[in-house]
């Protein structure tokens, strides 16, 4: 882990930390009032209260059960009809009695006697039943018995009282619940500290997500960080030709682009410097070339001269020999003359000197000449010239800061050599030469384009290093003089090939020139 | 011995709990320091009968509880452990539900589907609390070396909520979301647990 993720993990784990902390000491007094406003000792007291009232109802019917039986075995109707044995009107009684408790489910009156068991049928003197009273689905029953042993003779009164279920199920589930309240009351600290704790943890797994989705997020944003610091390392070791993926749209991909063309400057100056400083040792070379070569030509000269004129003998054959050894010396004089004209041209080249101009009159002043360049090129040619000239410029004005007089002698030697290559291959169609000049954000692009035999992609790098030239009788500096005057206007010049349609064949000059923003505004 | 009441809760009770756990899962240490007592044993036929009282577990708040009218839980577990084992290799409950019918005015003392009526609270305790001749574990369980050493740890809860009517009546509300089933079934367990226990052991003997 990166110091970079170590402190963004540790401002997020603070940011949230922070929070979880406040709110579980706030969420610790919150959740015990709101569980003591559902759980409190009140309402355990009034549960309770109902638990004991559902005990003293039971009470109360059992009670209400004893005076019952009590009622029935003390009733004179009872009495009469025990002491006159009438059984009919004992039996009576027993039904009256069922009509008049609705609570009794049974009622048996049997004789008294000790000498037998109480429960020989013969015993019963009367009874009455009610089953339905009597359905242990819905009732509990109490029996209770009374004996009646100060009647002549004695009888026992056996009295089933009965009590709706709901009563007893009542009680156990007020009991239940009770119990159960009262122990969430005893426990009411443990329950809220149980439900703050499960919250916190809750809290805390989801800060671990978040914090485990921020590590991801910080150690992709470091890593950026990371590679733009070691291309920066790179950078300052010498090497330009480093660039970091800049695929993303966020800030950091902003601070990837902006060293990315950084880098691109800077190579792009450093390759403009190289160049410079090359092509001002070559100028050095030139014109010490020049210097050395031109001082003996001279001599040379007279000197084949006076040979040729101080033979006075007879021998033709000599005489000839002679005349043409002083012709071959002079023309080899002449073109070292020549040789000597442009290396010191190329040496004496002067720095540009650059001013406010608008490129389209300027283009539009260069076609003017066009002809004179033409007759220039194909003088010794007859008819129609075999190349034509098309310029695709803006309407409007377009400023830069150039200087005028060396841009159009590029543009001319640019010009002169598409002229040349179309006139040194075979064709029936005339050729074509098209300048173009398109404007773009701060830049403006020229392009001298020929639809001419082109040059090989693996040459068009070093076409622009003096004395390189493809022509037979080039000294290999036009297009090095070319590339010089366009460093020096801050601009960049490429060869390419114009392999697409509709041209299919041909090179294209492209430069790349700094615009002058306000003074094209101001132009129009 | 040792008696548990209500406890006064805050504190990391979630950590006591799960130390609560540890030591009933680790068992034996905790059996083997517990309190002696003199615990009946007999083996007959292999298998040991034990004889042991825990009926002080029910003081006079019990015995009011138990006059309540609602129904009251009394377990009293006996383990037999290998002396310096770390886990019981029998055990035994029994298991009484006691309710005092306020109807009847008489206990009516279930265990397991066997139905008891009692007429004091003193023989409801001998009934529960009480054991005479309480086998312990099966009889496979006492395949044992002739003379290996054991000892019975007796645990005894007055009303304990079991686990499927606690969980019956404690349920989570629909409405609580993620955190009120998680919350019920922690706290279920402090909530159900016995409201008093006693613990002891017996003195070692050897297995015949």
């Amino acid at each position: 882990m990166t110091r970079l993720e170590r402190r963004l993990l540790l401002a997020l784990l603070v940011a949230a930390v922070t929070p979880l902390l406040a709110a579980a000491f706030f969420g610790r007094a919150a959740l015990r009032d709101a569980y003591a406003r559902g759980v409190n000792p009140e309402v355990e007291e009034q549960l309770q209260a109902s638990v004991e009232s559902h005990g003293d109802r039971i009470v109360a019917l059992r009670e209400a059960a004893d005076r019952t039986a009590d009622a029935v075995a003390q009733h004179w109707r009872l009495h009469d009809a025990a002491r006159a044995g009438d059984r009919a009107a004992l039996d009576a009684y027993a039904a009256s009695v069922l009509r008049l408790y609705p609570q009794v489910g049974s009622v048996r009156i049997l004789a008294a006697d000790a000498a037998r068991p109480i429960d020989e049928p013969e015993h019963v003197l009367a009874e009455a039943q009610d089953d339905q009273r009597l359905d242990p689905a819905n009732v509990r029953t109490l029996e209770r018995v009374r004996h009646l042993s100060m009647l002549d003779p004695p009888v026992v009164v056996e009295v089933v009282i009965t009590s709706p279920l709901a009563v007893f199920a009542g009680l156990e589930r007020t009991g239940e619940v009770t119990e159960l309240y009262s122990r969430l009351l005893q426990q009411t600290d443990y329950v809220s500290d149980v439900y703050l704790w499960v919250l916190v943890g809750y809290l805390a797994f989801v800060i671990a997500v978040a914090l485990a989705v921020s590590i991801a997020l910080a150690r992709r944003v470091s890593k950026r960080v990371l590679a733009l610091a070691h291309a920066t390392a790179r950078v300052g070791q010498g090497d330009l030709a480093v660039s970091v993926p800049d695929d993303d749209n966020d800030e950091i991909a902003e601070l990837t682009r902006a060293f990315n063309r950084m880098v691109t400057d800077l190579r792009e100056s450093r390759e403009r410097i190289d160049y410079l400083s090359r092509i001002s040792a070559w100028q050095d070379f030139a014109r010490r070339l020049a210097h050395e070569i031109k001082n003996p030509l001279t001599p040379i000269q007279l000197a084949a001269q006076e040979v040729a004129q101080a033979y006075r003998g007879d021998d033709a054959q000599f005489a000839a020999m002679l005349k043409d050894a002083r012709a071959i010396i002079e023309e080899e004089v002449a073109t070292l003359r020549r040789l000597v004209g442009e290396f010191s041209s190329f040496a004496r080249l002067p720095t540009a000197d650059l001013a406010e101009a608008d490129l389209v009159e300027l283009l539009r002043d260069f076609e003017r000449g066009f002809a004179s360049i033409t007759q220039d090129v194909y003088g010794h040619m007859q008819g129609q010239p075999p190349v034509t000239l098309r310029l695709e410029l803006p309407e409007t004005p377009i400023m830069g800061r150039v200087d005028a007089m060396m841009l159009k002698r590029c543009i001319d030697n640019l010009v002169r050599n598409a002229m040349e290559a179309i006139a040194g291959e075979p064709r029936t169609d005339p050729g074509q030469i098209v300048i173009t000049l398109r404007p773009y954000a701060d830049m403006v692009e020229l392009a001298v384009c020929d639809d001419g035999p082109g040059i090989p992609a693996s040459e068009r790098e070093r076409v622009f290093d003096p004395y390189v030239t493809t022509k037979a009788t080039g000294t290999g500096l036009g297009l090095a003089i070319v590339k010089k005057v366009i460093l020096e206007h801050q601009g960049r010049i490429a060869c390419r090939g114009r392999e697409q349609p509709p041209h299919g064949r041909g090179t294209c000059f492209v430069i790349t020139l700094p615009r002058h923003l306000a003074a094209t505004e101001e132009a129009r | 011995m040792s008696g548990r009441a209500r406890r006064n809760p805050w504190v990391p009770r979630t950590a006591l709990n799960v130390a609560v756990l540890i030591l009933l899962t680790a068992g034996s240490v905790a059996a083997q320091q517990l309190a002696t007592r003199r615990v009946g044993v007999q083996f007959r036929q292999g298998m040991p009968v034990v004889s042991v009282s825990a009926a002080d577990l029910v003081d006079e708040s019990g015995r009011r509880a138990l006059n309540s009218g609602l129904q009251k839980r009394l377990i009293m577990t006996v383990q037999a452990y290998r002396a310096g084992s770390s886990s019981a290799f029998a055990s035994t409950t029994v298991t009484c539900a006691v309710t005092f019918d306020l109807w009847e005015e008489s206990y009516i003392v279930r265990i397991g589907r066997r139905t008891e009526r009692h007429a004091s609270i003193d023989a409801v305790l001998q009934r529960c609390l009480v054991a005479r001749d309480l086998a312990v574990g099966r009889a496979e369980d006492w395949r044992l070396p002739r003379g290996q050493r054991v000892y019975f740890a007796v645990r005894a809860e007055f009303n304990p909520i079991s686990a499927s009517r606690c969980r019956e009546l404690l349920r989570p509300s629909s409405s609580e979301g993620p955190i009120g089933p998680i919350v019920v079934n922690i706290v279920r367990r402090e909530i159900c647990a016995a409201e008093r226990s006693i613990d002891f052991r017996s003195q070692e003997i050897a297995a015949p």
